[in-house]
């Protein structure tokens, strides 16, 4: 269930990926980061509410 | 998954409105602006666990007031509708008082339920020099509770282990 990292580096980028998450929802509700930029960020939860 | 800022709205005492579909903002009395919401986090599983993120961007002073405490949890009783769910919960650490925050939404957190109904689990790792505070929050009826607790105890071995 859980995800497994085999390597000390994939459980690394996975928890500062978590980590910066908050800037990634400080730029949506900013409006600062297009759905170009969020869909190359991999962000695929957030959508602009006009 | 999408949160109803109408549904919401039948029950806080400050209006919210809905900035993306995972994020709502109210102005409380004195004037502070309030931004809480909800991202996809894929750290734990691929699918089914959302950050939580509350910020207060006018830079007014804060003042006690209940009704932004009663407006997060409207937000939060949107949010775990579905019993699906899990909440994670990471303290900003931009200022240094992360274990502050982190008491004080546990105490938040505290006063809002009973413990028959949600799991509060703290977490804590330290990374880089920094500590890192938070918590995971889970429905006690979601499908897969008792495996994910196990899992969970497995997985923060495994952050402190490798991230030491």
């Amino acid at each position: 269930m859980i995800k497994k990292y085999q390597k000390k580096s994939e459980l690394e980028a996975a928890f500062k990926k978590s980590v910066n998450l908050r800037f990634v929802w400080e730029d949506a509700v900013a409006k600062n980061i297009s759905k170009e930029e969020m869909n190359r960020r991999g962000i695929k939860s957030v959508y602009m509410v006009d | 998954m999408e949160l109803s800022a109408h549904s919401i709205n039948s029950k806080a005492p400050y209006k919210v409105s809905q900035s993306t579909n995972l994020s709502f903002t109210f102005t409380t009395d004195n004037g502070n602006v309030y931004e809480v919401g909800f991202l996809l986090d894929e750290m734990l599983l691929p699918d089914g666990v959302y950050q939580f993120f509350i910020m207060e961007n006018s830079g007014n002073p804060m003042t006690k007031d209940d009704k932004i405490m009663m407006t997060i949890v409207a937000i939060m009783e949107e949010f775990f509708l579905n019993r699906d769910v899990v909440l994670d919960y990471i303290c900003d650490t931009s200022d240094s008082k992360q274990s502050l925050r982190f008491r004080l939404f546990r105490k938040w957190f505290a006063n809002y339920h009973n413990n028959t109904i949600f799991t509060f689990r703290p977490l804590s790792i330290e990374y880089d020099s920094i500590s890192y505070y938070g918590a995971v929050i889970l429905r006690k009826d979601h499908p897969m509770y008792d495996q994910f607790m196990i899992e969970l105890e497995a997985f923060e071995h495994e952050l402190a282990d490798k991230l030491r």
